[in-house]
C-alpha cells in the first residue's frame, strides 16, 4: 500500500518566481510504500529537503499533487490528520524542542491533539523507551548530546503515533556517535513498529541499510532503485556531485587494479569477505 | 562565565513548599503581599514576620540564600528608609543642620524597611520553591478566566516557557560568538562604557540574526507537531488542589482578613 504518493510535482520558492531554473522540484513521481525505508540523497539544492517538506504540508505543492494515505495536502481541514499520520524530524535539535524538560517535549504533540492526560502519560513512556532515553525523561534537554537530543525529538514525533517519520537531514549536525545513534533508534521503528522511514541525507554510508535509494539532482529524482543498484552506478553520482560509499569506491579500485571482485558490496562485512574470497 | 546566570533561580526539594500547587503558592504571595502593604499595628507586622520564618523553614531554603537576594535592592531600601526619616512631618525628636527628624518618621522608616524586604523575601521564597514551568503552568491556570476578555492567556504563557527553554541555548551561542569574535581581536572587557557598549555591536547583530532563524525553524517544528493554539488541548501534568492547598490558602484568607480588621 502507499503511504506516500507525489504526481508531477512541482515546488518554487515564494519570491523567485520570474527568475529562470529557480523551480526547486521540477516534476517529481514518487510512490514511498507503507512499512518501507527510504533514502534520499542528494547534494545541496537538489530539491530533496523541498521535496520532504511537502510530504507534510510544510510546503505546499506550486504544481502537481501530493497525496498522503490517498488525502490531499492542498485540503486545508485534512492538515492535522496529515500532520499526525507524517512526522518531521529537522536537522538542528536546538530549534525543535519546545520545553525544558523532556517529558515535556515529549508530550507537546499529543497535548495538542487532545490526547486525554493518562494516555499522555503512556505515550511518552512509551516513546521514550523505543528510542532508549527512558533515564531521561525528567532531564533539561539543552545538557544533553546531539544524539540524544536528536532522539528526544524523534520520540517527539512518535508520541503523535505517526505512520511515518521524514528526517530532514537529521544527522547532518551529529558527531559520528550521535550519528550512529539516531540511525540505530530509526532502524529499530522501522523494523520493529514497522513504521515507515523517510531518511534525507548527504552521507552515502546512511544509505546501506534502506530498501530503497532516490537519488534527487536540480529538482528531479535521477535515479530510484535497491541501494546495491543505485552504488554501483559510481560515475553517474560522481557527475551529479555524489560520492559513493567508501566500500564501493575501495571495490571500484581494487577492480581498475585486476582484482576479481564485485562492485555491490555494500557494507563494511560485505566488502571484507569480497576481498577475502579473492585471497582464499 | 555567562553560564552562571540564573533566571528565577529555584532550588529543587521535596519540602510541603515545593509540593503545594503553583496556583497556591502565587495566591498566598498576593495575599501576603496586600496583608504586607494594609497592615499598621505592630502585632500585624509579628505575626507577617513569622509567618515569612516559618514559611522559609519548611521550605528549607537557607536564610544565607534569602539575603543574597536583597543585596541588589538594598540600595533602594536605603534610600526610601532616608528619605521617610528626614521628609515625615510630626513631633521632633531630634534635628541637626537642615534634617529633621521625627517620631512618625522613624516609625515610617522602620515600616518601609520592613515592608520592602518582606515583599522581596516572600516572592523570592516562590521563585526558589516553584520550578519556571510549574509556575507558568500556574499563572495560565489562575487567569484563565481572562480568555473570555480575548486576553491571550495561552500565548502568553506559551511564550514564557519558550522564552525559558530557549535562555541557555542562547547564552550557549552568545559565549560562542564572543568567542569567536575574540579570537578575531575584539575586545569586550577594556575601555571606556561607551567603547565597550560599541564592542557589544558586533556581538548582538549575529545573536538577533540567528534568534530569529531558530525562531522560524521552531515555529516549523512546531506546526509539524499539530500546534494549532490551545483549542481542544491537553496537559500531560493537570493541576490539582490537595488538601493541603485549601488548608494554606485557607490561613492566607484568615491573616489578611485580620489584618484589614485590625487596621
Amino acid at each position: 500500500m502507499e503511504m506516500i504518493k507525489t504526481q508531477d510535482l512541482a515546488f518554487t520558492y515564494p519570491g523567485t518566481e520570474d527568475q529562470v531554473n529557480t523551480r526547486a522540484l521540477r516534476g517529481v513521481d514518487v510512490t514511498i510504500e507503507r512499512g518501507s525505508f527510504v533514502v534520499i540523497l542528494g547534494h545541496n539544492g537538489s530539491g530533496k529537503s523541498t521535496l520532504a517538506k511537502t510530504f507534510n504540508a510544510v510546503l505546499l505543492p506550486s504544481g502537481g499533487k501530493v497525496y498522503v494515505e490517498g488525502m490531499d495536502t492542498m485540503d486545508e481541514s485534512l492538515l492535522l490528520e496529515i500532520r499526525r499520520r507524517v512526522g518531521m524530524v529537522f536537522q538542528n535539535p536546538d530549534n525543535q524542542i519546545v520545553a525544558n524538560v523532556v517529558e515535556e517535549d515529549v508530550a507537546f504533540a499529543p497535548e495538542n491533539l487532545g490526547v486525554p492526560s493518562a494516555e499522555i502519560r503512556k505515550r511518552v513512556d512509551d516513546a521514550l523507551e523505543a528510542v532508549g532515553m527512558t533515564q531521561f525523561v525528567k532531564h533539561a534537554p539543552h545538557l544533553l548530546s546531539g544524539g540524544q537530543k536528536q532522539r528526544i525529538a524523534i520520540a517527539g514525533v512518535l508520541a503523535m503515533k505517526p505512520e511515518c517519520i521524514v528526517l530532514d537531514e537529521a544527522t547532518a549536525m551529529l558527531d559520528p556517535i550521535g550519528r550512529r545513534e539516531v540511525l540505530a533508534a530509526v532502524e529499530k521503528l522501522n523494523r520493529e513498529q514497522g513504521i515507515t522511514v523517510v531518511l534525507i541525507t548527504h552521507h552515502m554510508n546512511e544509505a546501506e541499510h534502506a530498501d530503497r535509494v532516490i537519488v534527487m539532482n536540480d529538482g528531479l529524482v535521477v535515479m530510484d532503485g535497491k541501494p546495491r543498484e543505485v552504488f554501483t552506478r559510481k560515475k553517474e553520482l560522481e557527475d551529479i556531485g555524489l560520492a559513493v560509499p567508501d566500500t564501493v569506491s575501495l571495490l571500484f579500485s581494487l577492480r581498475e587494479a585486476g582484482m576479481d571482485v564485485p562492485v555491490d558490496a555494500i557494507t563494511v562485512e560485505e566488502c571484507a569477505d569480497a576481498i577475502a574470497k579473492n585471497f582464499t | 562565565m555567562l553560564k552562571d546566570i540564573t533566571l528565577g533561580q529555584f532550588f529543587p526539594g521535596d519540602t510541603l513548599a515545593h509540593k503545594l500547587d503553583p496556583r497556591t503558592k502565587l495566591l498566598v504571595t498576593v495575599f501576603y503581599v496586600v496583608a504586607l502593604f494594609t497592615a499598621k499595628s505592630y502585632i500585624a507586622y509579628g505575626v507577617l514576620i513569622l509567618t515569612l520564618i516559618v514559611a522559609v523553614r519548611i521550605s528549607r531554603v537557607g536564610a544565607k540564600a534569602l539575603f543574597k537576594g536583597l543585596k541588589p535592592v538594598l540600595f533602594i531600601i536605603a534610600f526610601t528608609a532616608l528619605l521617610n526619616l528626614f521628609y515625615t512631618p510630626g513631633t521632633e525628636l531630634c534635628h541637626f543642620w537642615i534634617f529633621r527628624i521625627t517620631i512618625e518618621g522613624v516609625r515610617a522608616a522602620i515600616t518601609m524597611m520592613l515592608r520592602i524586604t518582606l515583599l522581596i523575601m516572600g516572592t523570592f521564597l516562590l521563585t526558589y520553591t516553584t520550578s519556571p514551568i510549574r509556575l507558568t503552568d500556574g499563572l495560565e491556570s489562575l487567569l484563565g478566566p481572562l480568555k473570555k476578555i480575548k486576553v491571550p492567556v495561552h500565548e502568553l504563557a506559551m511564550m514564557m516557557s519558550i522564552a525559558l527553554r530557549f535562555i541557555p541555548t542562547l547564552i550557549e551561542e552568545t559565549d560562542k560568538i564572543m568567542s569567536a569574535q575574540k579570537a578575531r581581536g575584539a575586545d569586550f572587557e577594556t575601555g571606556s562604557l561607551m567603547q565597550r557598549a560599541k564592542a557589544l555591536v558586533p556581538l548582538l547583530v549575529p545573536l538577533f540574526v540567528s534568534a530569529f532563524r531558530r525562531a522560524d525553524e521552531l515555529a516549523t517544528a512546531m506546526e509539524c507537531r499539530c500546534y494549532h493554539g490551545d483549542e481542544g488541548r491537553t496537559k500531560l501534568n493537570v493541576l490539582h488542589y490537595q488538601t493541603r492547598d485549601y488548608l494554606v490558602l485557607g490561613y492566607y484568607a484568615v491573616l489578611v482578613a485580620a489584618v484589614i480588621a485590625l487596621r
